[in-house]
């Protein structure tokens, strides 16, 4: 299986959809992404910082230090209402991307509908 | 804001100061060695030991002094931004924003600039020459209270007033506060300089009081210099010879200047407002009007001012009493009646203030075209950008901030086209002045006017704005996650229907600049081929003037024959013989004429003639056809029946279509002189082109030797560059001291009588290309907006197995139904609006059938192939290109 890079904003995406269960750390989302697409998607997990700070800076997540589940000091983030709204916006048109790609990709489907 | 949605995350006070910056990287270092920490953590539990733990999860990290140092970019700029709260930092933003934007769409901007550009430069323009031709008032005190009384001939027509009438006027009609009188006529300016032949223009002595004139210095004629017959030696400078002749030097007053044969001292100089009554007269004199001359003798203009409380209405009646019984006394004029017109009427013209109007109005069409092209592109954009402000309405940005981010990038494109608009305006200034500098009054005062430029940038301004605040106002409509959901922006039935009124409104502005511009060409066409009665091509003019002082009228008669054989003598001249009235001058001598054997008892029912003197060679000269009997000879005078020739019409008139060869004329009165017609020539249209031509008795120049008289010269194989320094050399040579005027093309005289229904047609043209180029520009960019919009439709239908030919057809067809209507309301308009232009047509009737076939013909093929490349696109879409797009 080819390893995908992650275009910036698709990036985003993922870390918003990461948070989707809650707070998280740094280190915690990498993993997440990582783990849940099968290892495909590979970030390099420090680019995954200036990521995390431009989308605190747009509003869609905030960040406070906490106590992970090794009793380390983190910094965790949660997504707000914005963060919410962006990312069922961005999900949707992704999901209608994927869609029309997939019509065209195969058209029989389509057809049969 | 209430809603707390939409609240911008709290930032720590710190931000954005020293320690701030100090605090941030501490922060950014933690992270990530909380990362790494957490790594090793992970990696030591799945049996790695500490160090290789660490090795590997600093390779999995990658570089961190990269990242940190990004992270540390990121912040700063949260920082930065967060620092920026103030309005003008928000407004400066915005303008980077706004430019930004422009940049990143430089069609986009250079299409609503261009637009804006036009519309603003042609309205302003516009404007600012009839601001100044038009609406400005007359450069008089109180203009309104300035009359011009004019005789009316028994047939109605406009006449000018006898010295004796003038001056009974003046003491007898009350309605009037004063009156004064102008006669133009030709003279000799000997000196200084060069002998030349000039018009002097003899003026009552209250003219300029009576118009509320200073001279610029100087002073104005003194009563005792303008007694009856005993004008004084005293002249005033109109201010264009003193500035020009004189270098506008002061000192000039009390130098003397000599006309025709006399010494004149200048007294002073007129102020250049008196030039929009004068015209290019370069020297004033005294009149001495003279109440014993002949009453017959019609030559003055006079202008009265209305006593306080005086209306036009009311002093017409006194006017025609007052000449009623003169009259009578008299026994002149009878049958003759008065007439006023208002200073505006005879010295702007209703033709110039008609036409002026209606470029007006059309400089408005266009501005407005502009300002719908440039609201549709902006409504388009403002489409495209729903998605854009609903993310940053949902990143927080509050309504009033991105209406204000709109507002600057409206404002943006406004200023700049306006501006340019402006710049545009002041550069074609120069160039309109030139285009109709030769007829047009007051048209070289015209500056850019402040007014326009007023109009023009509010009209822009409103256009753009109100459009560009579109998409916020869309946006208070919209639910906000909605609109996100499709991050191409929906397009709305309420957005398709403006912008589909928009191209069928701006469709209908094009017919109805089409239509005046088409209606004005055919008419300019019209104009154009009348025939003058003469030969325009290969002839040259030039004034001469044979003063009393140096001949008298024997020795001028001998004069002319002797002149007419040197001009003949030059090579290349086939032709030479001059006349009195130059052509096109404006001049017209006019007197009355029975057929004998049919005399009327009364003067009053004489056939009214214009006349004039002219030599033998004249009619060959000027390429005029002889119908019947002979031109003039150089023995023909008052022996042998004093001969005469006579237009065709006179003779149609006088003798229908009997031959008038050989028959006599009364000249005047019934006892007055009898006259034999030798000749008749075609008519001659030399007044007003298209006028209809005057009857007109032509007599020769040795029954009345002419002292101002102008040669007429047919060329054949040469050039006027050749032929003006030969026809100098050889008067000086056989004539010294015989002053001439410039040699000039009789086309220039030509080209004067249709001036200004070009200048209308060139005007009107320009506006009519930018005007068809913005409608194209208009249902192009809508139609290309469209299929854009549709590309996934149009994609999906392909790969439905559309056939492409049948999708282009359904673009055609939905889009040009939009055009079709615009042009049936714009055809509806245009008829409607034309009805006013029929002033300004010469044999052509605002209903001219292939002007209305021939814009339909022009604004239906325009949008069909605006509408057809942008349709044809639509069939080369490739369906998964599309897709992957969307």
């Amino acid at each position: 299986m080819t390893r995908l890079d992650i275009l910036q904003g698709t990036l985003d995406l993922l870390v918003l959809r990461t948070l989707v269960g809650g707070p998280r750390h740094g280190y915690q989302i990498a993993r997440a992404i990582k783990d849940t697409s099968d290892d495909v998607l590979q970030v390099e997990e420090g680019a995954l910082y200036p990521a995390l700070h431009r989308i605190e800076g747009k509003g869609w997540i905030e960040a406070s230090w906490g106590v992970s589940e090794n009793n380390r000091r983190a910094k965790f983030y949660a997504l707000t209402v914005a963060g919410r709204e962006a990312l069922d916006a961005q999900a949707r048109s992704w999901n209608e991307y994927v869609a029309a790609v997939s019509r065209v990709m195969d058209p029989a489907e389509e057809a049969g509908r | 804001m209430t809603d707390p949605r939409h609240r911008r995350p709290a930032r720590s006070p710190l931000d954005g100061t020293k320690a701030g910056d100090r605090i941030r990287d501490e922060d950014i270092d933690a992270e990530v060695e909380a990362h790494l920490a957490h790594r090793v953590d992970d990696l030591v539990a799945e049996g790695l030991s500490r160090e290789e733990a660490e090795g590997v999860a600093l390779a999995e990290f990658g570089d961190t002094e990269k990242f940190k140092s990004a992270s540390r970019e990121v912040k700063k700029e949260h920082a930065r931004q967060a620092e920026r709260s103030g309005v003008a930092e928000a407004t400066r933003q915005d303008l980077r924003w706004a430019l930004r934007q422009s940049l990143r769409a430089p069609g986009f901007a250079a299409t609503a600039v261009l637009t804006l550009l036009l519309g603003i430069g042609a309205a302003v323009t516009i404007a600012s020459v009839v601001g100044a031709v038009v609406f400005e008032p007359l450069p008089f005190a109180e203009p309104e209270e300035i009359v011009f009384p004019e005789m009316l001939t028994p047939e109605g027509d406009r006449f000018s007033v006898s010295e004796a009438v003038f001056l009974d006027w003046g003491r007898e009609v009350a309605s009037f506060d004063g009156v004064a009188a102008l006669h133009r006529r030709g003279g000799t300016l000997r000196s200084p300089g060069q002998p030349r032949s000039v018009s002097v223009t003899r003026i009552s002595h209250n003219l300029l009081g009576l118009l509320g004139l200073t001279p610029a210095i100087g002073r104005p004629f003194a009563p005792e210099e303008d007694r009856p017959a005993m004008a004084a030696s005293v002249a005033l400078l109109s201010h264009a010879a003193w500035t020009s002749d004189f270098a506008a030097d002061p000192s000039v007053v009390g130098s003397i200047v000599d006309i025709d044969g006399t010494r004149h001292e200048v007294v002073g100089v007129m102020p250049a407002a008196l030039e929009v009554l004068t015209g290019d007269t370069p020297l004033f004199v005294p009149m001495g009007a003279d109440p014993g001359f002949d009453r017959g003798d019609h030559y003055l203009d006079v202008v009265a001012r209305l006593s306080p409380g005086a209306t036009l209405e009311a002093a017409s009646p006194e006017l025609a009493q007052v000449q009623d019984r003169l009259s009578r006394i008299h026994s002149a004029d009878l049958g003759w009646g008065t007439h006023i017109l208002s200073a505006r009427e005879v010295l702007i013209g209703s033709s110039v203030e008609r036409a002026g109007l209606m470029l007006l109005a059309a400089a408005f069409v266009l501005l407005l075209m502009a300002c719908v092209n440039v609201s549709n592109l902006l409504m388009v954009r403002a489409t495209i950008r729903r998605s854009e402000m609903a993310l940053r309405a949902a990143l927080g940005a509050s309504r009033a901030r991105l209406v204000g981010q709109l507002f600057t990038e409206s404002g943006v494109l406004a200023l700049l086209g306006g501006s340019l608009g402006i710049v545009a305006a002041y550069l074609a200034l120069p160039l309109v002045k030139s285009l109709g500098a030769a007829r047009i009054p007051r048209l070289d005062t015209a500056t850019l006017d402040g007014r326009a430029v007023l109009v023009g940038v509010l009209a822009a301004g409103v256009a753009t704005l109100a459009c560009g605040l579109a998409p916020a106002v869309q946006l208070r409509r919209d639910r906000l996650g909605s609109t996100m959901s499709s991050a191409r922006g929906r397009d709305s039935d309420a957005g398709r229907l403006l912008r589909s009124f928009f191209v069928g409104g701006q469709v209908a502005l094009t017919v109805v600049l089409l239509a005046g511009t088409g209606l004005l060409l055919r008419s300019f066409v019209e104009l154009s081929r009348i025939d003058p009665g003469f030969e325009a091509e290969s002839t040259v003019a030039f004034s001469m003037n044979m003063p009393d002082g140096s001949w008298d009228w024997e020795a001028r008669a001998e004069l002319v024959p002797q002149l007419r054989e040197a001009l003949a003598s030059i090579p290349g001249v086939v032709a030479a013989g001059a006349t009195a009235v130059e052509p096109f001058s404006g001049v017209a001598l006019a007197n009355f004429v029975a057929a004998e054997g049919d005399v009327p008892d009364r003067a009053a029912d004489f056939t009214p003639i214009h006349w004039r003197v002219v030599t033998p060679g004249f009619f060959e000269a000027m390429g005029m056809e002889l119908q019947a009997g002979r031109p003039f000879l150089s023995t023909d005078g008052w022996d042998d029946g004093t001969p005469v020739v006579i237009g065709e019409s006179l003779a149609r008139t006088l003798w229908s279509d009997a031959d008038p060869i050989g028959r006599l004329l009364v000249w005047g009165d019934p006892d007055g002189s009898r006259m034999t017609v030798v000749g008749v020539v075609e008519d001659l249209r030399d007044v007003e082109l298209d006028e209809v031509p005057s009857p007109i008795v032509y007599r020769p120049h040795r029954q009345i030797p002419w002292a101002a008289m102008t040669m007429v010269l047919r060329l054949d194989g040469v050039g006027i560059e050749a032929v003006a320094p030969a026809v100098r050399a050889r008067i000086a040579e056989s004539v010294p001291g015989l002053p001439i005027g410039e040699v000039v093309p009789l086309t220039a005289h030509l080209d004067r009588a249709v001036a200004e229904p070009r200048f209308n047609l060139q005007l009107l043209s320009v506006f009519a290309v930018i005007g068809l180029i913005m409608a194209l520009v208009g249902v192009y960019g809508l139609t290309a907006f469209d299929v854009r919009r549709r590309f996934g439709e149009i994609g999906i239908r392909l790969s439905l197995g559309a056939r492409p030919e049948s999708i282009q057809s359904m673009i055609l067809r939905q889009r040009m139904i939009v055009t079709m209507v615009g042009l049936v309301v714009g055809l509806a308009a245009a008829w409607i609006a034309a009805r006013g232009l029929g002033a300004l047509l010469y044999e052509i009737s605002p209903r001219d059938p292939l002007t209305w076939v021939g814009v339909t013909v022009v604004v239906a093929s325009t949008s069909l192939v605006a509408t057809y490349l942008p349709a044809r696109r639509a069939t080369r879409v490739d369906p998964r290109e599309v897709l992957n797009a969307e």
